[in-house]
């Protein structure tokens, strides 16, 4: 019956506006909800036609029951006509959950932060850069696009161009703005992929950083699955000593010892000598920690960045959380010890807001 | 005299000064105390520790149970006080400001490290969003200084 | 999914409608002939997704509303218990997995609805092969899509929708599309070069009837006023006047024509569902069960009229009244003499068993919708039995609360929700305004606000059918408000005052 033509036609609306909101979903990550080994559900505000209609002021009505003057009453629903039939309102303010495949999500992401498609290293086929952004998509929810956005993206581009004058603010979005880029689709070379996580999981890390390190390594998971067949994860948490875990004990851990992060690097180490052969994977370190280093740690931590990790791995990344006591010094030793160094990447995620773009700045080199 | 004492009495000497360094002993004990203004009502301080040899040869549980001991005679700061880290191979228990004070602005907190060998001391920490953390002076009355000594001495006596 | 063309009930189900349709005419009521058709809940999703109908034009909108059916998201308390579709022939649909106790009730509730649809005054102009027609509009829209790409259609068609209120649903018949070629205002725009007409007249009487010139304004032409009196039919007028390709006048005039027909189900909800009910109960009563079906029928038929808090339920309210007028009638608890007396011991006794009751619900089937339903049959004493309540939201505690149960509070709420179903009342009051062939409505406020931001986002969709300027006043905060979008930006003018337009004072240049 072709109502599933509208539907297809729906879920295609949903999705532009899943990806007009992907930055609401990367600092939010605990609005995704895991459906399986490649599914996700995401919380989608359902879709309205805009109409002249009353505001809140005139959202009351008459309802039946007991209660006193002044008690309150649930949410009205939508009035004393009641839903139905054609003619009336899709619900407003109501949430649908879309199913999207990982897949699909992190190909949002690529789009969202326009990251380039990575390019393993050794035997594996080198994609030429230039494959992202040559096709321009057509379809998207033009009709359900709000004027603002086009308005700011016009905006920003005349700006970007030189052409915005101040005094004269006559913003014309032009066709270009309204389009949707997309990959051409390219064959995913198949080589060995590698992701070591570490966490520091010390008294002074809470649950706030913990969550922003799982939102975050999400989105990674989503985007290396997407750029590698098969990636393999390794967990590491630590205080003053280390030790590799499973994905769960990983997010649910608190030790009170001290924080020695030369610990994780040294796991890491061992773990890379014993299963992942630098010839052969292409691996990829994501650290997190406040940044509080005991001590003298710093200098047995650098020495094993030097030696045994970063000449092995296609990229490391350290993403400097802030716990109540704000963060440490690590990050800012890591800059002076490893000035100019392309495989190490730093990061500051003060907070959620900050996931975004240290999501970006991680990805964004395409190694 | 206590080491307290003679702490305010030597404080007492120096209404007025500024960048004040102190030094008083008892046995095997000394307290050092910096300032950077010793008034009258309070005292502006950048370091107060304690230190002794009867930590040598402390082992962990005993520091631990010392630490949390202190936590909870320590409880006239402007935060309450508990520990946070234990570091096995430096046998030091830290211990900082629970909750500590936020704002806008950013955030403040006492650390306290009582270490084997040892010492017991006292620092304040200021975190501004966007910079470093940076020591602070805490500034504290002449009572609550004393009252620090006293506690510090007692987490000692007790392990 | 074919066209219905006959029923597939099982030969049990067959009996029962013959059994049910003979009760129902031995009541009285009066239908078109009916077709049920048995469906699975899938298909009922997909049926009601579409508004009752099995086919409509392709939009996004269906197959949203499908896929929260089948999620399980319920709006309000309408659960899909039946669909019946107002044309000659009704169709109605019943759920295979009901047991035959439900059947029955739905049986006896859809000829309730009927009934109501065929002679209810307000359904007198809907089109009765509207089964047809929709086939037909998805038809002709498919044919636009192949033609013109089937996106540039879809973005249309969600302009149109969103401006398919703005229909005159209390105008006495539906106006007729009028020959288009004979006022295309922004058409003809470039040819005119007419002089402008003054009167002559008095000094002081000059700047009102040879009106002065906008300032700025160099025109010499007199401003021609189109539409001479307020539209409330705005779409109609877009059909007239505004710059529209032949594929989309088409595409305008489909959802105008379904707006219409679905109109009048909006006007007369509770009643309809109050009639339906009434029926249901009465067939099952008095023939429909046997006693050990009592219990069932009793289940089924509360689940309709369970109450929620914020919500009105339409069976609940709508049978209620019903009975309530039935038994005021029968015992002659109306007219001069009754409602002069005071005395509410009084007023309960009273009975002059007039007997009329069966007649006149008949009557007030005939001739009301919920709007004058409400407004000549609800009393004090309902209020007060069916615990009604008005409620409101409350901005300091950011919630919605009780705000009062005074009798004149909610019988006034409960007329402003149901005038012109609920939306605000705008009409077209000048396709020429600043004699640019800008268009300009006005917003009949009755005390509540509009919703900004939908507002602006609704006229963007307007300024795309008319091309040019559109403009929208209103009152915002007990300011006079006008919006408007020129197809780049927005502006508001907010507590713009006519005085400074027009300076009276001054005398005219001649």
């Amino acid at each position: 019956m072709d109502i599933k033509r509208d539907q297809r036609r729906f879920k295609q609306i949903v999705r532009g506006r899943i990806r007009d909101n992907l930055r609401k979903y990367i600092t939010h990550g605990e609005m995704i909800g895991r459906r399986g080994k490649d599914l996700v559900s995401i919380p989608v505000p359902q879709l309205d036609v805009p109409r002249f209609k009353f505001g809140k002021n005139g959202s009351g009505g008459v309802g039946q029951g007991d209660g006193e003057v002044g008690s309150p009453v649930g949410k009205p629903g939508q009035g004393p006509q009641g839903a139905g039939g054609a003619g009336s309102e899709p619900g407003s303010g109501h949430l649908m959950e879309v199913e999207v495949t990982l897949d699909e999500l992190a190909e949002m992401l690529g789009d969202e932060l326009e990251l380039p498609r990575i390019k393993p290293k050794g035997n594996a086929s080198v994609e030429a850069e230039k494959s992202k952004y040559n096709s321009v998509r057509q379809t998207g929810p033009e009709s359900l696009r709000h004027f603002r956005r086009t308005y700011l993206r016009a905006l920003k581009r005349q700006i970007s161009t030189g052409v915005y004058e101040p005094l004269e603010p006559r913003v014309i979005p032009i066709k270009a703005d309204k389009q949707y880029r997309s990959w051409n689709d390219v064959p995913i070379p198949h080589v060995n992929a590698a992701v070591i996580y570490m966490m520091d999981v010390s008294g002074s890390m809470t649950d706030d950083q913990k969550e922003i390190v799982r939102t975050e390594s999400f989105w990674i998971d989503a985007w290396l699955g997407s750029q590698y067949k098969g990636v393999q994860r390794r967990y590491i948490i630590h205080d003053a000593v280390a030790k590799q875990v499973d994905e769960h004990t990983f997010y649910h851990t608190r030790e009170s010892g001290g924080t020695r992060i030369s610990s994780a690097y040294r796991t890491a180490a061992q773990l890379i000598d014993r299963e992942f052969p630098a010839e052969l994977w292409n691996i990829y370190c994501f650290q997190f920690s406040d940044g509080d280093n005991w001590g003298d740690d710093n200098r047995q931590a650098f020495e094993l960045l030097t030696d045994r990790l970063l000449p092995r791995v296609n990229l490391f990344c350290y993403g400097q959380v802030e716990s109540p006591y704000g963060s440490g010094e690590f990050l800012d030793s890591l800059e002076k010890q490893f000035a100019g160094n392309e495989t190490l990447v730093l990061s500051e995620i003060p907070d959620k807001d900050g996931i975004y773009e240290s999501i970006k700045t991680f990805l964004g080199k395409g190694r | 005299m206590t080491l307290a004492q003679k702490l305010l009495a030597g404080l007492q000497t120096s209404l007025g000064q500024t960048s004040v360094a102190l030094t008083v002993d008892e046995g095997a004990r000394e307290v050092n105390c910096k300032a950077l203004q010793c008034e009258q009502l309070a005292v502006t301080v950048t370091d107060l520790t304690l230190e002794t040899s009867e930590l040598a040869g402390i082992d962990l549980p005993r520091i631990q149970a010392a630490s949390q001991a202190l936590c909870s005679r320590v409880n006239y700061l402007l935060e309450p006080i508990s520990p946070i880290e234990t570091d096995a191979q430096g046998c030091t228990v830290q211990m900082r400001s629970n909750p500590p004070q936020q704002d806008d602005n950013g955030c403040r907190y006492y650390e306290l490290l009582l270490r084997r060998g040892g010492s017991v001391a006292l620092h304040r920490y200021e975190k501004q969003p966007g910079k470093a953390r940076v020591r602070v002076p805490a500034v504290l009355t002449h009572e609550v200084l004393g009252r620090l000594v006293d506690d510090f001495s007692q987490a000692v006596d007790g392990i | 999914m074919p066209l219905i063309q006959s029923s597939n009930l099982t030969p049990e189900l067959a009996a029962m409608q013959v059994e049910v349709e003979e009760y129902a005419r031995g009541h009285g009521l009066d239908f078109y002939p009916t077709i049920f058709e048995l469906i699975d809940a899938d298909e009922l999703n997909m049926i009601a997704a579409r508004g009752g109908f099995p086919t409509r034009y392709p939009h996004w909108r269906f197959g949203m509303e499908y896929e929260s059916l089948s999620r399980g998201y319920q709006y309000g308390l309408q659960k899909i218990y039946e669909m019946v579709i107002n044309n000659d022939p009704c169709y109605a649909y019943l759920m295979r997995c009901n047991g035959p106790i439900d059947q029955k009730l739905v049986m006896a509730h859809v000829y309730g609805h009927c009934d109501f649809f065929k002679n209810n005054q307000w359904f007198s102009h809907t089109s009765r092969k509207m089964m047809d027609e929709t086939a037909n509009h998805g038809t002709r829209i498919r044919k636009i899509m192949d033609k013109v790409g089937v996106e540039t259609v879809e973005e249309f068609i969600d302009a149109c929708l969103s401006l398919e209120d703005l229909i005159d649903v209390y105008s006495p018949h539906i106006k007729r599309r009028a020959d288009r070629k004979s006022s295309t205002l922004n058409g003809e725009r470039e040819e005119e070069a007419k002089k402008p007409r003054r009167f002559r007249s008095k000094d002081y009487m000059d700047t009102f009837v040879n009106p002065r010139e906008l300032p700025g304004e160099k025109h010499d032409v007199e401003p021609r006023k189109v539409p001479e009196h307020p539209e409330r039919d705005v779409l109609l007028f877009l059909l007239e006047h505004a710059p529209l390709d032949g594929w989309q006048a088409d595409v305008l005039s489909i959802i105008r024509d379904e707006a219409y027909y679905f109109a009048p189900q909006g006007q007369t909800k509770i009643m309809n569902e109050g009639w339906a009910s009434y029926w249901h109960s009465k067939i099952m009563t008095t023939q429909g069960l046997t006693t050990a079906d009592i219990v069932n029928y009793c289940d089924h038929h509360s689940g309709t009229l369970a109450s929620s808090p914020t919500q009105l339920n339409p069976y609940k309210v709508g049978i209620e009244m019903f009975r309530d007028i039935e038994s005021r009638w029968n015992r002659g608890a109306f007219g001069r003499e009754y409602e002069e007396c005071d005395d509410d011991a009084e007023r309960r006794r009273w009975n002059t068993n007039a007997g009329l009751g069966l007649e006149k619900i008949f009557e007030v089937r005939r001739i009301h919708n919920d709007l004058t339903f409400i407004d000549e049959f609800l009393t004090l004493d309902f209020v007060r039995e069916h615990k009604l309540f008005r409620f409101g939201y409350n901005p300091g505690s950011e919630a919605y609360e009780i705000e009062s149960r005074e009798f004149p509070q909610v019988k006034q709420q409960l007329l402003s929700s149901l005038t012109n179903r609920g939306r605000p009342l705008i009409s077209v009051t000048d396709g020429n305004f600043r004699n640019r062939g800008e268009l300009y409505l006005k917003h009949e406020h009755s005390g509540v606000d509009l919703q900004i931001d939908y507002a602006t986002d609704t006229l963007e969709n307007l300024q795309k059918l008319w091309n040019r300027p559109v403009h929208l006043e209103t009152i915002v905060d007990d300011t006079k408000t006008v919006l408007t979008y020129d197809g780049e930006e927005h502006e508001c003018d907010y507590g713009e005052s006519l005085s400074d337009l027009f300076d009276f004072s001054e005398d005219s240049e001649d």
